[in-house]
This record gives structure tokens, C-alpha cells and sequence, in this order.
């Protein structure tokens, strides 16, 4: 890209320190731009990411970010799909963590997830199990996929299966199990293992049948209609399951299935005001993962969280975490529980915020700002905010209240750096003892660290590039 | 423990809210437990094992909205109710949406604002170069006008913007102007057939005034940065400047101007500017160099403006006549000066023996504190000293107007100037002040009101910093004063 030539036309300018300079251009009548500034605090590291390359790199991963389309096109066994699942496989939310790290509510997820999978038939035996090495853990991220909570997945928990119409790449997320005792929070009694073998026999199957007779569903639409109508697609996601059902029921009525089990079906998914946010999540994985891997890129294509860790990882940087352990999320507490209860910042769902929706959205959602005692105009302060730290807005997620404007999408490392403003995520909060379930919902930021250490890696990598 | 409770029957209110006043009423001093909840089977449940239940709520349904309380006390709880319930009512007004936020990052304002073709950067030094690192990247112009860039930043910079065209002004750039739009200092100057190129601000500033005044005019003044002649530097916005003005229709002659240069660089851009089959003058201050054919080179600022018009092929209007001062005294001349060109040209001019010369512009005056043009306080200070100054007989100052300037530069010299009459005078002494104004009569406030305050201060006014600086010599009885 070459500059204009400079003299072709009137100045126009954007001012960055005294506002002298700024009043002057004004005076004259010519364009001019403030900068509401503040020191960076590593000006040098970040001087040297500013380059022709990065931008290149950032324009095309951004590109993916915001093309990506997602369809829902089936419900299938983790095992059939999910890409390097195996019988042993135990995937979870957040950064790589070993057992002895691991919050109470993702080892209580673990051993839920070993005794539906049969590897158990106690939580004691299941317990020594997954101490024993003989499970490999690995993150929902390594395998295209993404679970709230906990995020625990295992070979025959069903899954949906997101399609990118624009990119031809699948990512994969668990069926939501409603709120109250829920594997995701880390419970494992009876009728949590009851509910998922139901998932594993009728609900799965069912909805897979439902979805391929629909031929698909456009989940980027859904979206899109739903941030229209007060959702975040994170912590609300009323509009969003409605719109989802709506399209399933006549494709779910027509199943070959009992009356009874139909009406099982419809009756669980228009129960739980979050049966949407898994295939949300799925699709804004769909999105990061499409735009993962540009060399060069300073995207934010992954915030996910153990319980114990906070990790994000770049487009630029490979498969690196950056990690820094998880902060406790600021909210409301559900009747009896207070933050002492809490556990820390827990889940994949942050990837929502990665891909522009959740916090970054929540001018379109203002019921969610009360949670932390906020204001509708509170809420629009915040999306602006997300605006200084993002490289794109996005072209199908649009804010009624902000002028139908595309929601901020694609966090920029070095716009985290230069503004020390973090993104906001919007959080359920777990029980810090496993099987207790959600207990609040909040706000919550990562750590700074995070940032800082992936500017570092940046740094280093623009050397050597 | 006490346990109150209410019904609002029909009364649907979504949980969030719900959850948000059960939280406040929980915080109130007596209330052991706090719950708002619409009545479903599932939290009728809850609020019973919660003993949170009473007879009275046992009609209730999922469409009603349960309130329960426990408080030390029955007026306790009582009140506790009647809060949830005004929470509940209270329509919290928000003051309406907040004002567009300014942006906090260059690259935000620059998609903000498409439009923009350059960065204007004051921030210090370490900063300087990460905000023009960005404007570089987003394909903007950069016009730096901080200290404390290091050379080796200022080369890196200048090189990368080379490469995609663009143009790095700085840093410690005090001066451009751009189709008649002044960036930092600058003056009101007729719109003409000179383009100015410029590694000194007040250099171009003082060539601009005086193109104004001999009938002439400006297409664009560039300025480079003070050290964009340096070694190393090798001249590279320099070079980019001439080019762009070579290319330039309205521009019809070329005025170089700069402190003193690399030789090795200085004889390379006058090469350069040779090329560009436009007439070319040239003040390099302190060259003694060769000059390549086509360029017209002066020894003084005033001069090279004179030639411009003359090779512009415009009539040359006269200059003012001075007004000399009533009371002289002679003695050596002390130079005190905020435009450091301006000082460098009448040291040369005066001659350094017995005489003094201060740049209030140089860094050792500006760390922490607005350069001498804004914040005219260190040098009034000293103006007032040299009344005290025995070896002082003559004092020379410049006075500089125009956008960015002190608004009343003379204004606020006059109580220093008398204080030094005053201080002189007592002393047995008389001391003679010469004083140039650069600016013209468009500037605010303009030349001709800034020229009539100093003649009230009985300071005598020369029409252009040659001229003073020869007056002062002259009345402090010659070269280096008596």
C-alpha cells in the first residue's frame, strides 16, 4: 500500500499528545482526529509489531474471522468426528492442565465423564484412573472443538457438527445440559449421568436426524437475528434457543420416533434458555479456527479458561498458549452462594468474545450489564470500549442500538498493548467444589499477562521474520 | 430470626434484575437471607429448604413474584421488603447514551477516520516512535513533533516510510505547511509559487514571513527534522521533500533551508535538488562547500527569501525601514533567542567574541517544559538578568507569531525588557534592544500590533533577523562589540 503523496491536498490529521496542535489544524478548518492517549507500557516492544507484514498477515486473518459461515449440519458420537478423538481421550475447557491443577469442577467433570464412558464405576476408581495416565487429557482446542464450563468431552458423548460454508472447516461442541447439577459444572450424581446417557440414546440421534432432514441450519443467521433481539449469545441466549427450536420443531415432529420421545425432545430444548450457546460457541471456533495460522497475524484466535489457567492463543504464534492463572468473574450469586463459593474463571465460552459476540456484544443484550449493578448506556459504553482493541467490525452481527454498526470482532494484541484496555467476557460462575453446579454470572477480564508474554513472542517472531 | 414474605401476583421480572435486588437486600444491616423469585415448583422448593417460606406464599404460582426475607427483627425484615419493592419500582434513569468516545490508539482514529493523511505525534520520545511506527503502518504521513528520538529510531522510521511512499516529518520538527495549512509553527502566509524544504523550523518560519512580505508566496513548506542532514540520516525526507516538490505544478522555485550539515550529505541533497530542473536556493547555514550548477546558494535566511522571489521571476517589494531606538547603549551584544536557527544566523552574523548567545529552544531548556515559543517564562527571565549584566550593551531578541505561538509573545516580554532597562539604569548603564518579529500582519496577533508594542518598549524593530542581527552589531560598536 503506498502513502498519498502528501501534497495532493489539504492535510487532514490525527492528533496524537498537546492538544495545541490539534486546536491549531482546527483553527485552519482542516480534518482532524483526537487521541485519547496514555503511555503504552512497552513502546519499544510494541514499535517493532507496527510493520507492512503484520498488517498484510492481520488483514487475511481477519478476513476468514468475519467470512467465516456456520451451519449446523449434524449431531454425531465425539468418537465418529471430532478429529484425533479416541476411546482414551478426555478433552476439556482452557489451556493444557494436569489432573493435580485441575479445579474442582473439572475433576468432577472428569470423573462424570469416566463413568458414563463405563472406565469407572466409582468416583474413587474413577479418580485414580485419571491420575493414572492411562486417559489423555488434551484441551477442546486441539481438536476443533469447544465446551462451556468444564468443557469435558468424551468418545461417545454426542456431538453438533458446525460446518464452514465459506471454508470448508468443522468444529464440534457437547449438547447443553440446562443449568442446576450439570457434568459442566462438575456434577456426576445420578441423574446428571442419566440425563447424558439420555443425550448419548434418544436426544443425539434425534436431533441429528432433525438437522439433516432441515438440511442444515444457518447458525450465523440465527445470530444474527438474535443479537436483534437481546441476546449476547453468551450469557443470553433466550433468542437464540427460540429461533434454533423454531427451526427444528417440524423436522423433530416428523421423526419416526414415539409421541412421547418427540415431546421429550422438544420439551428439554425449549426448557433451557441456553440450548443454544454450544452451537454458538461451535461456530465462533468454526470462525477462529479458519483464521488461525496466519504467520505474522496478531489476531486473538483463542480465550479459554481451566479453572486454574487463563490461555489465549494468536493466529500468528501457532499452536502456543499464553497462559496466567484465571481470575474470579464479578457478578451476581444465585440465592445462598456468595464469591467466597466461587471457583475461578472457568470454560471455552469465551470464544464467543474471541469472535466478537458475548461481552463485545453486549450493547445489543442490556439486561446482562446488571449483573454487575451496570446500566443500558453502561452496556454501550462497553462494546465502544471493545471497538479500541479490535481489527474489524463484523459484517453479519449488528447492533440495533448502536446504529445497526457490525460488532467488534478480532482482538489485536497490540491494540490490548497499546490501550491496557482487556476484553470483557461474560461468565457463568461455578461452584469451586465439584457437582454443586453454577452459582452466578458475572464479568470477568484475562489476565494482562497473558497479552504481554504473546506481545513478547510477537516481538521475537517480527525479528526473525 | 424473622420471616417475612409477599406475593405480586402476575408480576413477571426477569431474573437478572430479580437477582440483582435479592442482592441488594441481602447487603441491608439485620438481613441474614434475601430472595426474590417468581414461584415455579422448583423455586417454591428452594425457598423452603432455604426456610425462606411461609403459609401466605402457598397460592402462588410460576407467574407470581415471591419476595422472602429473614431478618433479625420483624421491622427488620419488614423494611427489607419495602426496599426490594422500591428497587423494584425505581426506574433508573441513564442519562442517555455516553458521548462517542475519543479513540485511545492512532490506528483506531485512522479507521475512524478514513480521510486523515498524516499522524501529527507529540508525545516523548519512546512513544514518538511507537505512534509513528503506527501511523507508518496504517498509510499515514508522520509530523513528529517530539524530542527524544533516538538517531538510530529516526533512521528506521525514515527508511520504512521511504519504502511505502510516505514521508516522516521529525522528529523535533517545529514547522510545515501543506497547502496552506500550517502543521505546528506556523504562519499566516500568502499561497505562491515557493516551496520550501527545511531541516530547521524556525528557518522556514522566518523564509515564509519574508516571502510573504517581499509580495511573494508559499505552495508548501516541508519540514524534515533537524537532523535529517546528519550522517546516517543521509538526508532521506530531504530528498523525498525535493522530489515531491520537483513534481509539484504550483510550485515554480525551491528554497532549501537548514542548519548546519553533514557535508558529505548536504553536497548530496544540493546534487539532488540541482536535478530537479527547478531554480533552487539554497541556506545551508555553515556551508562552505561547492555549489553544483542551477543552485543559487546565501549565506542568510533573508537572502535566500529575496532570491526565491527573484527566481520565481516576481518583483521584490522593499522591507520595511527600521525604527531605531531613542536611548543606545553600546557593549557587547547578548543574543537571546527561541528559534534556534534564528540564534545560530546572528551568532554568525554578530561573531562569537564577547558576545553571548542562548537558544532557549535547545534541549537543555525543553526537558519537561514547553518549548520557549509557548511557554516564554526561562527566557523573560533571563531578558530581566541581562539589566544585572555588566558585559551586556545590547540585547537582541526574536519574537515569534503565528499558530501554535504564545498568543502575546511581546506582551509577555514587556515586564522583563523594562526590568532590565530598570536594573541597567540604576547601574549607571543604558542597554539597547534590538528585536526582530517573525510573522505577518495576517498572523493573530499580527505583525504590525506586535512591531507597535515593542516601539512603545523603545526596542528597536528590523524587518528581518539579518538585519537585526547587523543593527546589534553595529550599536554594540562592531564585530564582537567593543
Amino acid at each position: 500500500m503506498g502513502g498519498d503523496t502528501l501534497l495532493d491536498r489539504a492535510p487532514a490529521a490525527i492528533n496524537v499528545g498537546a492538544d495545541l496542535f490539534a486546536d491549531s489544524l482546527a483553527s485552519q478548518g482542516a480534518g482532524v482526529r483526537r487521541v485519547d492517549w496514555q503511555p503504552a507500557d512497552a513502546p519499544r516492544e510494541l514499535a517493532r509489531v507496527w510493520t507492512a507484514r503484520v498488517e498484510t498477515a492481520n488483514r487475511r486473518a481477519a478476513a476468514a474471522l468475519l467470512g467465516a459461515h456456520a451451519v449446523l449440519v449434524d449431531v454425531r458420537p465425539a468418537i465418529d468426528v471430532i478429529p484425533g478423538m479416541t476411546p482414551d481421550t478426555i478433552l476439556h475447557a482452557g489451556p493444557p492442565v494436569e489432573w493435580t491443577r485441575m479445579s474442582g469442577p473439572l475433576r468432577g467433570a472428569v470423573i462424570g465423564a469416566l463413568l458414563l464412558e463405563a472406565r469407572a464405576t466409582s468416583a474413587a476408581e474413577a479418580e485414580r484412573l485419571a491420575a493414572s495416565g492411562a486417559v489423555g487429557f488434551a484441551p477442546c482446542h486441539h481438536h476443533a472443538s469447544v465446551g462451556p464450563m468444564a468443557g469435558v468431552t468424551t468418545a461417545s458423548m454426542p456431538v453438533f457438527v458446525v460446518e464452514n460454508r465459506a471454508g470448508g472447516n468443522r468444529a464440534y461442541s457437547t449438547l447443553n445440559e440446562g443449568l442446576g447439577k450439570v457434568l459442566r459444572y462438575g456434577a456426576f450424581a445420578p441423574e446428571v449421568l442419566d440425563r447424558l446417557r439420555w443425550f448419548r440414546e434418544r436426544l443425539g440421534p434425534a436431533l441429528g436426524e432433525a438437522i439433516r432432514r432441515a438440511g442444515g441450519i444457518d447458525v450465523r443467521a440465527i445470530i444474527a437475528q438474535a443479537l436483534q433481539m437481546g441476546d449476547e449469545c453468551h450469557n443470553r441466549n433466550r433468542a437464540a434457543s427460540a429461533l434454533l427450536i423454531k427451526a427444528l420443531a417440524p423436522h423433530v415432529a416428523a421423526l419416526d420416533l414415539a409421541a412421547s420421545e418427540r415431546e421429550r425432545v422438544l420439551t428439554f430444548a425449549a426448557g433451557n434458555e441456553h440450548f443454544f450457546l454450544n452451537v454458538g460457541m461451535a461456530a465462533c471456533k468454526l470462525a477462529a479456527d479458519a483464521a488461525h495460522g496466519v504467520p505474522g497475524s496478531t489476531l486473538v484466535t483463542t480465550m479459554a479458561r481451566n479453572g486454574t489457567d487463563f490461555g489465549i492463543r494468536v493466529s500468528g504464534l501457532g499452536d502456543r498458549w499464553f497462559t496466567a492463572p484465571a481470575d474470579t468473574p464479578v457478578g451476581l450469586y444465585f440465592t445462598g452462594h456468595g464469591p467466597d463459593d466461587a471457583n475461578p474463571d472457568i470454560g471455552d465460552s469465551a470464544i464467543t468474545e474471541t469472535a466478537g459476540l458475548g461481552g463485545f456484544a453486549m450493547a445489543a443484550a442490556p439486561a446482562i450489564v446488571q449483573f454487575v449493578g451496570g446500566t443500558p448506556a453502561d452496556a454501550l459504553a462497553t462494546t465502544r470500549l471493545m471497538y479500541e482493541i479490535t481489527m474489524a467490525e463484523s459484517e453479519s452481527y449488528r447492533v440495533p442500538a448502536l446504529d445497526f454498526r457490525g460488532t467488534p470482532t478480532g482482538i489485536d494484541v497490540r491494540l490490548v498493548a497499546q490501550t491496557g484496555v482487556l476484553p470483557q467476557i461474560n461468565t457463568g460462575i461455578a461452584h469451586r467444589q465439584p457437582g454443586v453446579g453454577q452459582i452466578g454470572a458475572g464479568l470477568v477480564k484475562p489476565p494482562r499477562a497473558c497479552f504481554e508474554a504473546a506481545l513478547s513472542a510477537l516481538v521475537r517472531d517480527a525479528g526473525h521474520g | 430470626m424473622s420471616v417475612a414474605l409477599r406475593v405480586r401476583r402476575g408480576a413477571y421480572v426477569d431474573s437478572v434484575t430479580l437477582m440483582r435486588v435479592a442482592e441488594a437486600v441481602r447487603r441491608l444491616p439485620g438481613v441474614a437471607a434475601g430472595a426474590l423469585l417468581m414461584a415455579s415448583e422448583a423455586n417454591r422448593a428452594a425457598l423452603r429448604e432455604a426456610a425462606l417460606w411461609t403459609a401466605e406464599a402457598d397460592d402462588a404460582g410460576p407467574g407470581d413474584l415471591v419476595i422472602a426475607v429473614a431478618a433479625d427483627a420483624d421491622e427488620t425484615a419488614a423494611r427489607a421488603l419495602r426496599h426490594a419493592e422500591e428497587l423494584l419500582a425505581a426506574r433508573r434513569e441513564s442519562g442517555g447514551a455516553p458521548a462517542a468516545v475519543r479513540p485511545r490508539s492512532l490506528v483506531r482514529a485512522a479507521r475512524d477516520f478514513p480521510d486523515a493523511n498524516l499522524a501529527v505525534i507529540s508525545v516523548p520520545g519512546v512513544w514518538a516512535v511507537n505512534e509513528a511506527s503506527q501511523a507508518l503502518a496504517a498509510g499515514l504521513h508522520a509530523f513528529i513533533f517530539s524530542d527524544g528520538v533516538s538517531l538510530e529510531d529516526e533512521i528506521a522510521l525514515k527508511r520504512r516510510a521511504r519504502e511505502r511512499g510516505l514521508l516522516v516529518m521529525g522528529p523535533e520538527c517545529g514547522t510545515s505547511l501543506l497547502n496552506g495549512v500550517g502543521l505546528g509553527f506556523a504562519n499566516r502566509v500568502r499561497r505562491g509559487p515557493i516551496g520550501l524544504v527545511g531541516a530547521s523550523g524556525t528557518g522556514l518560519q522566518e523564509v515564509t514571513t519574508l516571502l510573504h512580505r517581499l509580495g511573494s508566496g508559499v505552495s508548501h513548506a516541508i519540514g524534515t527534522g533537524g537532523r535529517d542532514l546528519h550522517d546516517g540520516v543521509d538526508g532521506i525526507t530531504t530528498l523525498q521533500a525535493l522530489e515531491l516538490l520537483g513534481r509539484d505544478a504550483a510550485t515554480r522555485a525551491i528554497v532549501l533551508v537548514s542548519k548546519p550539515a553533514s557535508d558529505r550529505v548536504a553536497a548530496h541533497v544540493l546534487a539532488a535538488a540541482s536535478g530537479i530542473g527547478k531554480p533552487a536556493v539554497a541556506c545551508l547555514l555553515g556551508w562552505r562547500g561547492p555549489t553544483p550548477p542551477g543552485i543559487h546558494t546565501t549565506a542568510t535566511l533573508e537572502e535566500a527569501a529575496a532570491a526565491a522571489v527573484r527566481a520565481a521571476g516576481g518583483p521584490v517589494a522593499p522591507l520595511p525601514a527600521p525604527s531605531l531606538p531613542r536611548r543606545r547603549g553600546a557593549g557587547p551584544v547578548v543574543g537571546l533567542f527561541t528559534g534556534g536557527t534564528l540564534c545560530e544566523e546572528a551568532r554568525a552574523l554578530v561573531g562569537d567574541a564577547g558576545s553571548r548567545f542562548v537558544d532557549f529552544g535547545a534541549a537543555e531548556f525543553t526537558q519537561g517544559r514547553p518549548h520557549p515559543m509557548i511557554d516564554p517564562v526561562l527566557r523573560a527571565a533571563a531578558v530581566a538578568a541581562t539589566g544585572g549584566d555588566g558585559a551586556a550593551g545590547v540585547l537582541l531578541l526574536d519574537f515569534v507569531l503565528g499558530y501554535c505561538a504564545h498568543p502575546d509573545p511581546v506582551g509577555a516580554a514587556a515586564p522583563a525588557i523594562r526590568e532590565a532597562r530598570a536594573l541597567a539604569a540604576r547601574a549607571g548603564r543604558e542597554l539597547t534592544v534590538v528585536a526582530h518579529v517573525v510573522g505577518t500582519e495576517e498572523d493573530v496577533p499580527s505583525l504590525a500590533a506586535q512591531t507597535q508594542a515593542l516601539h512603545a518598549l523603545d526596542v528597536a524593530v528590523y524587518p528581518s533577523n539579518r538585519l537585526a542581527a547587523l543593527a546589534a552589531r553595529e550599536l554594540a560598536g562592531g564585530p564582537g562589540g567593543r
